[in-house]
């Protein structure tokens, strides 16, 4: 039994600290699409990076540390995500004119996207986002979110159809065969969707 | 892209357009590793609460356990040839001195030109008509720390005075450059060079500089010609160290040019990698750039530019390319 905290050495900090800079960007972007906004995301980040480096030796161990801390992230974003709804709640009105004031030409279609990630259930928002942001397959998700694939499945399409729903023609304009020059395509390239509509 | 089949046609618009949005969010990476460095420092000065119990107990069976050994050993006098180490292990910074070698006029990621007409790329910065001071003030370190610490290049030189900042680095900060005070950002592209941070007891002013900046796509100011001001940092009360720190995170085979000066006296540069000390040498009075240069993968540097007791810093602009 350790009478004394293991003291981390200036090289393993380094270590890590490496590790973070590496993925840091990766998984605030995946953590921004779980919570929808930004400063949540950085500030989650740093939360899941301390997770890992309580673990440290565990998240070497493993055969895809990113894997993992990607785990922690979708944890602890779920639990994030459920505080955060209830103040939702009591802050609605407020941040619907804080949504207001966005300016810049696309800030109504990104308001849409977020929306839309945000009305979902924390599971089936991260089963989408790690499927088609983060281009994982059904058993990778699987894995990283510790449920069966069927449940991915089954999740993947509610969420996928709900996006279709909550984002009205724009998503079943971009499904037409030459969607290139479509809603979804034209946000990838920076533009409104005022520029299509 | 990892496809099992499972994704239904027409559902092709998902992807893009999530991870378009995701490319919205620009991490701010330095406020993310300081937030986890901190994590780390706190964790390691504090015990954990579950532990704290425990520890107590045993921390107190030890001495009881030692009291009655000392009682023992007094009765039978001293032992010969007991190891006089303490328990637990001792981390051992690494301090890397300078080699002392020369930095000539190298490629550095800001253009130089005539005012109003900035060049894009990569070129020489360097008065060709002045050629890089020699001795004590162009130092330039190499550094390896315990472990494989990333190498690290650092030198400092004279710096052509007329610099143009644009979009062709990777991260840039116009610095003292506004009459308002208000640090000029490259608008596109992450955030890698944080904000620059005062340390000390400091007195600060906005007073001309040598330098003459310009620079496109910057916010909150898009475009500027031949801004000629500068930040001066100087001491406020002898004996605290004072100046100005600029931090870069994430930085992967890199070059962190800093464009600053003494004022008055001589001062200092320091220059951390990792939290390591890889540099320590003279900054001279004038238009002088501080070069780190990186191979390999860092996760922080930082430039700690000290005043001297009777001068002061000034800082015109930190480019990351």
């Amino acid at each position: 039994l350790p009478l004394v905290e293991d003291v981390p050495t200036q090289d393993r900090v380094a270590e890590f600290e490496r590790f973070v800079s590496r993925h840091s960007r990766e998984l605030s972007r995946f953590g921004y699409l779980l919570l929808g906004d930004p400063d949540a995301a950085d500030d989650l980040t740093a939360d899941v990076f301390l997770a890992a480096w309580r673990q440290w030796d565990t998240v070497q161990a493993v055969d895809h540390p990113v894997a993992y801390v990607r785990r922690v992230m979708a944890n602890m974003a779920a639990s994030r995500i459920r505080s955060m709804t209830r103040e939702r709640r009591r802050t609605l009105l407020f941040r619907r004119d804080a949504l207001e004031i966005a300016s810049g030409p696309d800030s109504a279609v990104v308001v849409d996207v977020r929306e839309a990630l945000t009305r979902m259930p924390p599971g089936r928002r991260a089963c989408v986002v790690l499927r088609y942001a983060v281009d994982l397959s059904e058993r990778e998700v699987a894995e990283t979110l510790g449920i069966s694939v069927g449940t991915v499945k089954s999740q993947t399409a509610k969420g996928v159809d709900q996006l279709r729903r909550l984002l009205g023609d724009g998503a079943d304009r971009a499904d037409r065969p030459d969607g290139v020059d479509g809603w979804a395509a034209g946000i990838a390239r920076g533009r409104g969707a005022g520029d299509l509509r | 892209m990892t496809d099992d089949g499972s994704r239904r046609q027409g559902d092709g618009w998902v992807g893009p357009l999530l991870k378009a949005e995701a490319e919205r969010h620009e991490p701010d990476q330095l406020r993310i590793l300081t937030a986890v460095r901190d994590g780390i420092r706190q964790q390691r000065t504090s015990l954990p609460r579950r532990w704290a119990a425990p520890t107590a107990a045993a921390a107190a069976a030890v001495l009881l356990i030692g009291g009655v050994m000392v009682g023992v050993l007094a009765t039978r006098g001293p032992a010969q040839g007991q190891p006089g180490a303490g328990p637990g292990a001792t981390a051992s910074a690494s301090t890397t001195e300078p080699t002392g070698s020369e930095a000539g006029p190298t490629s550095v990621p800001v253009t130089s030109g005539a005012v109003g007409a900035p060049a894009s790329g990569t070129v020489a910065v360097g008065d060709p008509a002045t050629p890089p001071t020699t001795g004590p003030t162009t130092p330039s370190a190499s550094s390896a720390g315990p472990g494989g610490a990333p190498p690290a290049t650092v030198s400092v030189g004279r710096a052509d005075t007329r610099v143009t900042l644009d979009d062709s680095v990777r991260d840039w900060a116009g610095i003292g450059l506004r009459q308002d005070g208000v640090v000029v950002r490259r608008k596109a592209g992450g955030r890698l060079i944080g904000e620059p941070r005062l340390f000390g007891d400091t007195r600060t002013t906005l007073d001309p500089g040598p330098f003459r900046v310009s620079w496109s796509g910057g916010a909150p100011e898009q475009d500027h010609a031949d801004a000629g001001t500068w930040f001066v940092v100087r001491p406020g009360r002898p004996g605290v160290p004072t100046g100005y720190s600029i931090e870069a995170a994430g930085v992967r085979r890199g070059t962190l040019t800093v464009l600053c000066g003494a004022v008055g006296a001589a001062g200092r540069v320091e220059v951390l990698v990792d939290g390591r000390t890889v540099s320590s040498s003279a900054l001279p009075v004038g238009a002088r750039q501080v070069r780190v240069g990186f191979e390999q993968v860092t996760a922080l540097v930082q430039v700690r530019l000290v005043a001297a007791p009777s001068g002061g810093i000034g800082v015109a602009a930190a480019v990351l390319s």
